[in-house]
């Protein structure tokens, strides 16, 4: 059986720091001021001798094995079996940070309450039927995927294969 | 959100530094076991400094029997030691080891960050312990991963013509 783990992919050379995807996710969550469920940020690279500025989106990924989820000291924090989704209970939530120093990643955000609280993949979203987390929606350079491994890695395989036909037999009757 | 300290595990080297000058300032005499800020040696040759986290709903509040404990405006957990009977339940409650008894006076204490200028952040010779706001430390780790992951992808994914 494949792995129902749902993650999130972004593929760097499309996102161009519109940041659409932080705007859509605070409309769709209702976060308040401060605390950025979704993060587009900068990097410096150096490649062949150039810099360039890349763009990476930078939301929760809900790790198979979360650091946060056995910093917890409450049980707070939580991974759901259907999909590998992980939640934070602000019920069970003591607002202790210690899962903001666990996190390889610095997700956690903590707002005016000073409880935690982050991405949470727009949960509410998938158990409403739907297919698409906000960001997603919101994306338009098509930068950020969200789906199990095997959706993501067909999608980007399927990309890959358009641009290449693309690139072979232009854009004419023989590239459609 | 108010300055906290921030522990760096992995730079700490466990010379218990921050240990002992916590006792020595607090105290006015050295020692280990009232220090505020403790230093745990686990295996092999990790370290785990444990201070307190200054919660928002702190368990040892809840615990303490004569109310002794409180949140103040700027959301620090503060103790009023006359108060304090030293009955030991915020010590037996705190999941992080953070509050301890003092035994010069018999009552609990924790860390008070010093009014805002910690002795254990100025002595620590490593540089693991940080006196910075969290939202701070959440900002340098979200870009250090960034960086790491941009990288990553540089190094190996099959870049496109």
């Amino acid at each position: 059986m494949t792995s129902r783990q749902k993650t999130l992919y972004v593929d760097t050379r499309r996102c161009m720091n519109c940041r659409a995807c932080e705007t859509a996710c605070k409309l769709e969550n209702g976060v308040p001021a401060g605390p950025r469920w979704t993060m587009v940020t900068e990097v410096e690279v150096t490649q062949d001798g150039v810099d360039k500025t890349m763009f990476l989106p930078m939301p929760c990924l809900h790790c198979g094995d979360p650091a946060c989820l056995k910093a917890c000291p409450t049980g707070a924090i939580s991974k759901r079996t259907v999909d590998g989704i992980v939640l934070v209970d602000k019920e069970k939530c003591i607002g202790c940070r210690q899962c903001l120093w666990a996190c390889q990643f610095g997700v956690p955000q903590f707002g005016p309450d000073n409880k935690m609280e982050k991405c949470t993949l727009c949960v509410h979203r998938f158990d409403d039927g739907l297919t698409e987390t906000a960001c997603q929606k919101a994306c338009q350079a098509e930068a950020i995927m969200v789906g199990t491994v095997d959706e993501i890695s067909k999608a980007i395989r399927e990309r890959y294969a358009t641009s290449s036909r693309n690139q072979l037999f232009g854009n004419g009757i023989l590239g459609r | 959100m108010e300055k906290v300290i921030v522990v760096n595990q992995d730079l700490c080297n466990g010379c218990q530094l921050c240990q002992m000058g916590c006792h020595l300032r607090k105290n006015d005499r050295s020692g280990l076991r009232s220090s505020r800020i403790q230093v745990f040696h686990l295996s092999g040759s990790e370290n785990l400094v444990q201070t307190c986290n200054h919660c928002e709903e702190p368990i040892c509040k809840t615990a303490c029997l004569m109310e002794a404990i409180s949140k103040t405006k700027k959301g620090l957990t503060e103790r009023n030691e006359s108060a304090c009977i030293g009955c030991e339940a915020c010590i037996a409650m705190c999941p992080f080891g953070a509050a301890v008894l003092d035994t010069d006076r018999e009552v609990a204490v924790s860390c008070d960050l010093c009014s805002g200028n910690p002795y254990c952040v100025t002595i620590c010779p490593t540089g693991a312990l940080q006196f910075i706001e969290p939202q701070v430390e959440g900002l340098s780790k979200r870009q250090l991963a960034a960086e790491r992951m941009a990288m990553a992808g540089r190094n190996k994914v099959y870049q496109l013509p």
